[in-house]
């Protein structure tokens, strides 16, 4: 499996190294204890034997004498696994026996088979200790000592036992305790590595967040404070993002220019084939028209791709309304032009100066070439009282008292390329360009039937408050 | 009526140049910016057809270089960029029309009609005074009805003086108007042709003012 997260691996591999010590430390740590037990029961069964050895010796008459008592009640508890015996190693004594100082009473008079001096040796001739099956086949731990009692020659051998259970428990308690401490301890380590993670990675999640506003068209640049480990990358990518957009701009300025110096030679194409009823003239014309077509296209479509890159611009409206109503009262002097409404000049458009001058050109043009004596333009900024849609809309209405369009030439108006009157001059275009527009910036056009008599176009623009 | 056109590509130079003749102007050509305003700028044009993509100069800043130097003729702006960006930008800079490319060399004929109309203040395309009738939009003048033939020079002498009616239009006036920068001068044909006009219109509406130059009465005192 590929691990593509950078949080993951670390997180993968700080997991990987908490289990491995853990479990090491859980180990190491429950070894020692156990030995340290171990060594501690050995002490304890060893004191018994002294004990033992101390409270019981042998008459003349070779019979054992002695009141032994180990204080510990499991070795009168029957099959305890607390048990001990005195046993002579001589057959011949043994026989004598059935003295109640050979066993305790834990036993049961059962015997307990020990293994030969040969397979565990007794230490200096003396003492030994080993593991051992009890009676019932309890685990048993066992010390025993061979010693002479009486006249000298004759050995005893002092077996002390314990049952391991205690011992086992002890322990297991104890590892039980560990392991729920080094879960915590792990966890807890994990959950650590995870939030130090977490709050490590938190400026490469910014910078994730920052790309995504570049790519959602929300910013042109990578913002913000970044850490120096990742500073140089986000300076370098911002560089990029830069070069990225010069040669994007060179690219669509060429193309600009390509488009428009073509132009002219199709200018010329069309003129030159002007003669009528002849067929090579047509074809030129017919071609000239279809490389005009393209033009237009890729002219509209460097437009549009334009304007993805401008989400940053905010235009003031009254300064275009009057530059546009200047250029529009030289080009109609014979026009009245009448501006109304806010002229405060604190309407901001969030758009670019050239979009805002390209639909109030095409509308003005329109107004003027059908108006007959005025035109009227108003501006109203984001009326409080209207909770919809429009409520952050600039709106700006461009009359004319023009013969004005009836209510189902108004709906095909704003049909792409549709041109209602033949007979006046000019591409026809202007309301579909103005809609595309429009509505690239989510806006709204609307036509109505103005108080001048003519028609009325109602447009809505986002505002910067 | 005299035209500058200042266009660098020759074919459209050419074309309208010929489509401007054939409307009866006196037309000079200039083919890059720096010339077109040095033209622009010493000869009197009652209107210029003005590039904006020039070599040496744009047409903008030829425009905005007279405009500043108090040439007032109305001038029409020929231009690719169809944005209105640009066309304000080509306004603001003094230009009273513009003509977006591609365009029919008509279209450019019926603006500069209209531009030359505006600036002398005629509303119409058809200019009457008494019983003449000039269609500046066909290039034809009757009289009464009755159609009149006249040479080119005829016809330019006639327009621009109706054009101006009221006023009195000097002898130098006229050849500065009625022909182009290359022709040998000379005041005193001006004299010979207005002798014919009068003849071929058989009115005396032609009225000299003695040591000044020409008047035709304007159309409200003609009747």
């Amino acid at each position: 499996m590929r691990i593509n997260s950078l949080a993951t691996r670390f997180l993968a591999i700080s997991a990987l190294w908490s289990i491995i010590a853990l479990v090491v430390t859980a180990l190491l740590l429950t070894t020692l204890y156990k030995n340290n037990a171990q060594k501690n029961f050995e002490g304890l069964l060893s004191a018994h034997l002294y004990n033992l050895m101390g409270a019981v010796d042998r008459d003349e008459a070779g019979v054992l004498v002695g009141s032994p008592n180990l204080g510990d009640p499991h070795f009168q508890q029957p099959f305890s696994g607390w048990y001990w015996s005195v046993l002579p190693l001589d057959k011949a004594v043994q026989s004598k026996g059935g003295n109640h100082l050979v066993r305790s009473p834990s036993m049961g008079g059962e015997n307990l088979n020990t293994p030969d001096a040969g397979k565990v040796a007794f230490k200096d001739g003396f003492l030994r200790t080993f593991q051992m099956a009890g009676i019932q086949g309890e685990s048993l731990t066992a010390v025993e000592a061979q010693i002479f009692l009486g006249e000298g020659d004759h050995l005893y051998r002092f077996l002390v036992t314990g049952n391991n259970a205690a011992l086992d428990l002890e322990t297991s308690e104890f590892t039980k305790n560990l392991v729920i401490f080094l879960a915590l301890f792990g966890l807890g380590m994990v959950i650590s590595t995870f939030v130090i993670i977490k709050f490590g990675l938190r400026p490469l999640n910014r910078a994730k967040g920052a790309l995504n506003a570049i790519r959602n068209g929300e910013a042109e640049r990578l913002e913000g404070e970044f850490p120096d480990e990742i500073a140089p990358l986000i300076s370098e990518m911002n560089a990029l993002i830069d070069a990225n957009k010069t040669v994007l701009e060179r690219a669509r300025t060429q193309v600009g220019n390509l488009a428009h110096a073509l132009k002219t030679p199709i200018s010329v194409l069309k003129n030159e084939a002007r003669a009528p009823g002849d067929d090579l003239a047509q074809l030129v014309d017919e071609q000239a028209d279809n490389m005009q077509e393209h033009v237009q296209r890729y002219l509209d479509r460097a437009r549009i791709a334009a304007q993805v890159g401008s989400i940053n611009a905010r235009t003031p409206v009254l300064p275009v309304v009057e530059r546009m109503l200047r250029v529009m009262q030289r080009l109609n002097p014979q026009l009245q032009y009448e501006q109304i409404g806010d002229d405060s000049g604190a309407l901001i458009f969030r758009g670019e100066q050239q979009d805002l001058e390209e639909v109030l050109g095409n509308l003005i043009e329109n107004a003027s070439r059908f108006a007959s004596e005025q035109v009227r333009i108003s501006i109203s900024g984001p009326s409080q009282t209207d909770a919809k849609s429009k409520s952050s809309m600039i709106e700006l209405a461009i009359e004319d008292d023009g013969p004005g369009l009836s209510k189902s030439q108004q709906s095909e108006a704003l049909k792409r390329g549709r041109r209602l009157d033949e007979s006046k001059p000019g591409s026809g275009l202007g309301l579909s360009i103005v809609d595309d527009i429009v509505h690239e910036y989510a806006g709204q056009v609307e036509l109505s039937k103005s108080q001048l008599g003519g028609l009325k176009v109602s447009i809505y623009l986002p505002s910067i408050k | 009526m005299r035209i500058l056109v200042v266009e660098d590509d020759k074919d459209l130079n050419r074309q309208l140049v010929e489509a401007l003749t054939e409307a009866g102007y006196v037309v000079d050509t200039a083919y890059d910016g720096e010339e077109g305003h040095f033209l622009g700028d010493t000869e009197p044009y009652d209107a210029v057809i003005l590039d904006i993509g020039l070599p040496e100069m744009d047409g903008i800043s030829v425009l905005e270089a007279w405009r500043r130097e108090k040439r007032k003729m109305p001038v029409l702006i020929l231009t690719a960029r169809d944005r209105w960006s640009d066309k304000v930008s080509g306004i603001d800079a003094g230009a009273d029309d513009y003509v977006t490319k591609p365009f029919h060399v008509e279209e450019v004929l019926a603006r500069i009609r209209a531009l030359i109309r505006r600036s002398v203040g005629i509303a119409s395309s058809e200019i009457e005074i008494g019983p003449i009738r000039l269609d500046t939009k066909l290039s034809r003048v009757s009289v009464d009805g009755k159609n009149i033939k006249l040479t080119a020079l005829e016809f330019r002498l006639l327009s621009y003086i109706m054009h101006h009616q009221g006023k009195v239009v000097s002898r130098t006036e006229l050849v500065e108007h009625l022909y182009d920068q290359d022709f040998d001068r000379d005041s005193n044909t001006i004299e010979v042709f207005v002798g014919r006009l009068r003849k071929k219109l058989a009115t005396d509406l032609i009225e000299t003012v003695r040591g000044l130059g020409y008047r035709i009465q304007s159309a409200d005192n003609a009747d």
